[in-house]
């Protein structure tokens, strides 16, 4: 694990409309750190995947919300990225692969975010939220003990957090609008066009990451697996592949949950669970 | 009434860009640019149509440019190879798979999701058999993740549901997703949550539907052709669990008080082997579990059932050898008084078995009977008792075998009101009159009113 690293988490350098508030870093960051750690993912579809078995890592892409490139990851949940519009489906959803990257493996990180920072950018998650907040309030400490604070405040364990269960018993102080916004946020159990993206830690970093040694797994569409070339990866880098039910999951009413109770099976299975 | 909007098929995506491959149909409303892939339902039919974004992925244009509404038949595509491709309803798509399955023979995985599409479940044991050849080839360890992760909890989550079916309450497709279905070597185990839980528990018939929808799944992927049948504790998380106990094993024990169950499960069909394969690899995990004195007394159990299980495929030195260990290890607990003498008198039982009376006699006579008669341990006492009445018959000691039969075995059986035993007892004591000589007294003992109760065991 990386040593910390106190830096404020700012990831764009485009200019802020004013100085970002501290109170939500800071609360994470006087948060003790859950017990345990869980891997990271990242998602991809199949057409990208072909030019990751090419260069045997994941590499940043331009991201239009920072105005740069960089590579997502989620912290312990299977969460989809590229769908942002909450009322279009994407077809990465069809025939997603998840990398599960080790949680000892160190990169240089370039942001952490308690949410889906690309949601909040397109003002989906604003009803939650006073209008005057910027995405830049929630930007945390880029430290790999960041993810397991956040987990302790809000949801108790990791377990919960998986599951997106946050605890009842968060006592906020007065004043703190950013964290009482973002823990409202979190609880609201209303309907609403918000999927567990909202409370789904989301890291950044500006760099490539070299697959050799940061995954443990891949979930991938059973499909997948005739191909030779997608066969010699994954003997190459001595990963453990899961295929999936590629049919099933075309049935719309399986796709939602099938890659989230794989994911969870497999940290069960490895004891992250 | 409001007219219900066409959508019209405009082509085919292939989101995993390879071949033969199911690939999505995508559909337009009119001249609308945005494109929309089926919403379907349950039962096959249409419920909607969502927008999709299928971002840099090709659109495959096809001339077929057939509309279709909400409660339509879904339709289905297939494409065998670039421009060659099939697309209809499921029963169509069906059969064109059916007609064309030669050419699928090459893709294990392939050849599965397509049995499985034509509902072809007779195939789907044997298909699987070679899908998991061919990912073991590939990686063993991902062959093991995907037979532990993919396939088995679907198919013991739709015997959980399919056991449930037409009794309302908390088990539906949703609630499912709650209920973890843990593949550990050779074995599966379910674990749900409380209020499920208590559900399962009412259901009997449900560890048989879950075997049988297993079936030769089961034996293809080499797991015990027999499902856990019991439903544990909620799965809390591991840092509540720490909470209310340091967990020292890392779900070890668990697992092997499952194979224990397991064993005993098998021991009550009758099947001595398969029992005896899981009480070893239990006492193997509870044995390799330090400073937990539960997990001894556990482990002295297990040795206990193997004693058992010996000595019911005939392995006597075995047995014996089990149940001294067991007597051991029960010394070693602050609690185990009386299991170390039943470990002890079943040893000795098996050294009568083996022929080594004089041996046993002593055992019996001068350690085990004078402390079960000070611990009151009166039924297990009879027991030796008789064991030792035994022993003086093939002795052909037949006056002391009676003393033992009729005044020291028979009060206690009396004491009890075991009439079970006081017949059996009584047989033994006429079996003694009748190898003395005393066929008169045998025969009243046998037409005593005692006796009585015979016809009805």
């Amino acid at each position: 694990m990386s040593n910390k690293k106190p830096v404020s988490g700012l990831t764009s350098d485009v200019s802020l409309p004013r100085q970002p508030s501290s109170s939500f870093r800071k609360a994470i960051g006087a948060s003790e750190a859950a017990t345990g750690s869980l891997p990271l993912t990242h998602i991809t579809d199949g057409y990208r995947f072909r030019s990751v078995i090419q260069t045997n890592s994941l590499d940043p892409t331009y991201c239009r919300v920072y105005e740069k490139p960089l590579l997502y990851f989620f912290y312990g949940r299977p969460s989809y990225r590229a769908n942002q519009q909450a009322q279009s489906s994407s077809i990465e959803a069809y025939a997603p692969i998840c990398f599960i990257i080790d949680p000892i493996f160190d990169f240089e990180i370039a942001g952490i975010y308690p949410f889906d920072s690309g949601a909040f950018h397109r003002q989906l998650l604003e009803g939650a939220f006073h209008h005057a907040m910027i995405k830049e309030d929630f930007a945390l400490d880029t430290d790999f003990t960041t993810p397991r604070r956040l987990v302790r405040l809000f949801f108790g364990d990791m377990d919960r957090y998986y599951m997106n269960r946050p605890r009842t018993d968060v006592s906020i102080p007065p004043m703190d609008y950013e964290v009482a916004s973002y823990y409202g946020l979190i609880k609201d159990e209303l309907k609403n066009d918000y999927d567990e993206r909202i409370s789904a830690i989301e890291i950044q970093t500006e760099k490539s990451m070299p697959l050799s040694d940061s995954v443990l797994a891949i979930i991938i569409p059973d499909n997948f697996l005739v191909s030779q070339p997608v066969v010699d990866f994954i003997q190459k880098l001595n990963i453990e592949a899961i295929p999936y039910d590629y049919i099933s999951r075309l049935r719309p009413e399986q796709y939602t949950s099938q890659i989230y109770s794989l994911v969870r099976a497999y940290y069960r299975k490895k004891g992250f669970l | 009434m409001t007219r219900r909007r066409g959508a019209r098929l405009v082509g085919l995506v292939n989101p995993i860009g390879l071949t033969p491959a199911f690939v999505i149909p995508i559909f337009r409303y009119g001249n609308s640019n945005e494109l929309l892939v089926q919403v379907i339902g349950g039962d096959g039919l249409v419920k909607a149509f969502q927008q999709i974004e299928i971002h840099d992925l090709p659109l495959h244009e096809i001339p077929e440019r057939t509309v279709i509404t909400s409660g339509d038949l879904s339709l289905w595509a297939f494409e065998f190879a670039p421009s060659d491709y099939a697309v209809g309803a499921q029963a169509a798509i069906s059969k064109t798979l059916a007609g064309r399955r030669n050419e699928l023979r090459r893709h294990p995985l392939l050849d599965l999701q397509v049995l499985r599409f034509r509902g072809m479940r007779s195939e789907v044991a044997s298909a699987l058999t070679l899908a998991n050849q061919h990912i073991h080839e590939m990686s063993p360890p991902s062959a093991e993740l995907w037979r532990e992760l993919v396939v088995i909890p679907p198919l013991v989550r739709r015997a959980i549901l399919h056991d449930y079916k037409g009794r309302k309450g908390l088990i539906n497709e949703k609630s499912l997703q709650n209920i973890d279905v843990i593949v550990r070597g050779n074995l599966v185990s379910v674990v749900a949550p409380a209020n499920i839980e208590q559900v399962l528990a009412t259901r009997k018939t449900l560890p048989a539907t879950i075997e049988h929808e297993l079936g030769g799944i089961a034996a293809a992927f080499g797991l015990m052709p027999y499902v856990f049948s019991g439903f544990n504790r909620p799965a809390e998380s591991r840092s509540e669990r720490a909470r209310a106990k340091p967990d020292l094993d890392g779900g070890r024990s668990e697992h092997a008080h499952l194979l224990l169950r397991t064993a005993r499960h098998f021991k009550s069909r009758g099947r001595f082997p398969e029992a005896i394969e899981a009480a070893t690899r239990a006492l193997q995990i509870f044995e390799s579990i330090v400073d937990a004195e539960e997990l001894g007394e556990i482990a002295a159990d297990t040795k206990f059932l193997l004693g058992e299980l010996a000595i019911a495929v005939g392995q006597l030195s075995e047995a014996r050898k089990h149940f001294e260990d067991t007597a051991l290890a029960y010394q070693r607990l602050s609690h185990g008084g009386a299991k170390v003498l039943e470990s002890e008198f079943r040893a000795a039982q098996v050294t009568i078995r083996q022929g080594h009376f004089d041996e046993a006699l002593k055992t019996l006579q001068a350690h085990i009977l004078p402390h079960l008669a000070a611990l009151r341990i009166r039924p297990l006492e009879a027991e030796a008792l008789g064991e030792i009445g035994e022993v003086l018959m093939a002795q052909k000691k037949f006056a002391e075998a009676l003393d033992v039969f009729q005044h020291h075995q028979l009060p206690i059986y009396r004491e009890l009101k075991d009439e079970n035993s006081t017949v059996m007892t009584l047989g033994r004591i006429a079996a003694a009159l009748v190898s003395m000589g005393r066929i008169n007294d045998a025969d009243k003992v046998l037409n005593s009113k005692a006796m009585d109760s015979w016809s009805s065991l």
